[in-house]
């Protein structure tokens, strides 16, 4: 299951969203040991001060156990103002179908559940959340900074990252940014690779009472 | 607890300046039972001023800086150890203090700041900031209050911090004039043909905001009119590398 948390939402989420930041310090500093702020357990950046909406993926125990972060490319994003190296001399993208995804981060411990071609359900499930909400929103792709590895998860996943430039090494990764297509097509192959028939994403649709 | 989080997270987004930015925080923090605050951001090079936004007395906040206590402060040295929240003060686990240190405590019991909750905030390279929450004496509702509220506390701290980054540091030169990222975010939709409105939907503020952001960026670029401030965009932005 997919949720959605914007901005108007956070405070009926504080403790979802709590446990996501719990989710990045597990892997971005603890696993990946990347350069991040942190407190305690939480990681937070500067990017969410921007108001992001959030996606997250949550496990069969109900436990918070990916997550990913959305923002307009009409803003700050990642790509325009920290990775501009990876653009290699081309303005970044600016335009209200694009969306700039980022802190992708899958958790999965004891529920690698369902793997297929040795990509887990949940990531699928976080994939087909991402083309669902750029679906909803209109949006022609999706732009993100991420690494090798991932690019050639996404790859076996059906679901290729169509690169802008060439990978520069970032810290102790190898990075690449490129454009996530968002079409029907891409969801129908993604829901036949992932053996996902059903939609995903969940988002609240009032504002909760004072 | 969900509307003060909510509340908070709105009014950051609406924060154009230190005293919005010092009111959002004292404001929820008044919700939690905690009544005073301090978040002190460490200079990048060790001989810099330190950025505090408080709501301790202005008198003693004033000495602090002028004394340069952010280097003697037991609180902040054990900030700057770990990452882990911790209570100080009276009640609380004793530090080991020196003679010089016993005084500055001493000091600050003499505004009423005797114990409080810290937050420390790290990255990559170390300790970057810490927010504390500050209590006259370790009296039960401001130990409940850190009990129930610690995690949001905590997460609303780094929050702050990366509100605090971006609304108060993180300048773009614009012909050797520094604008806020917000100021030249405004002025950038305004070189695109954005109204004032348009650009307020873009960037998910109020049209008075943006309005506000612009006013400043004309004051600061010397100009009267947008298409001025424009111009002056524009001519920086082809001769940047």
């Amino acid at each position: 299951m997919m949720q959605l948390i914007s901005q108007d939402h956070y405070g009926e989420f504080v403790e979802e969203l709590a446990d996501m930041h719990r989710l990045r310090y597990r892997v971005f500093k603890q696993r990946l040991d990347w350069d991040v702020q942190v407190s305690g357990d939480l990681e937070v950046d500067d990017f969410d001060a921007f108001h992001p909406i959030y996606l997250l993926q949550r496990g069969r125990d109900g436990r918070v156990q990916g997550c990913v972060r959305l923002l307009p490319s009409t803003g700050p994003t990642m790509l325009r103002d920290a990775f501009g190296v990876l653009l290699n001399g081309e303005s970044p993208p600016a335009s209200p179908s694009i969306w700039e995804s980022s802190r992708f981060a899958l958790d999965l411990r004891n529920d690698a559940a369902g793997a297929v071609s040795g990509i887990a359900k949940a990531t699928f499930e976080l994939f087909i959340g991402m083309v669902e909400f750029g679906l909803a929103r209109g949006l022609s792709s999706i732009v993100t900074v991420t690494d090798l590895r991932m690019e050639r998860i996404l790859r076996r996943a059906s679901w290729p990252l169509k690169r802008i430039g060439i990978p520069h090494a970032i810290g102790t990764t190898r990075a690449i940014a490129g454009y996530l297509e968002v079409s029907r097509d891409a969801l129908a192959r993604l829901r036949r690779e992932g053996g996902l028939e059903q939609p995903v994403l969940w988002a609240p649709v009032t504002m909760a009472t004072a | 607890m969900h509307r003060v989080f909510q509340t908070f997270i709105d009014r950051l987004s609406e924060s154009v300046d230190r005293a919005d930015l010092q009111s959002a925080l004292a404001d929820a923090a008044a919700a939690f039972g905690l009544h005073c605050f301090a978040y002190l951001s460490l200079p990048p090079r060790p001989d810099d001023k330190p950025l505090l936004i408080s709501t301790y007395p202005a008198e003693w906040t004033a000495h602090y800086l002028q004394s340069r206590y952010e280097r003697l402060d037991p609180v902040i040295l054990q900030a700057q150890h770990g990452t882990e929240p911790f209570e100080w003060g009276l009640g609380a686990e004793t530090m080991t203090l020196s003679k010089r240190q016993q005084q500055f405590f001493d000091e600050a019991a003499q505004f009423d700041i005797r114990s409080g909750f810290t937050i420390p905030i790290h990255d990559g390279r170390g300790p970057v900031a810490a927010i504390t929450f500050a209590a006259h004496e370790r009296h039960p509702a401001f130990s409940r209050g850190v009990e129930r509220h610690g995690e949001v506390l905590q997460f609303m701290a780094l929050h702050y911090h990366a509100q605090v980054r971006q609304k108060l540091s993180g300048d773009r030169i614009i012909a050797g004039v520094a604008l806020s990222p917000r100021e030249f975010d405004c002025l950038r939709w305004a070189a695109l043909g954005k109204s004032a409105g348009d650009t307020a939907d873009i960037l998910g503020i109020k049209r008075r905001t943006t309005v506000f952001h612009l006013e400043n960026a004309k004051q600061k670029l010397g100009v009267r009119t947008i298409s001025q401030a424009v111009a002056r965009y524009s001519a920086s932005m082809r001769t940047t590398p």
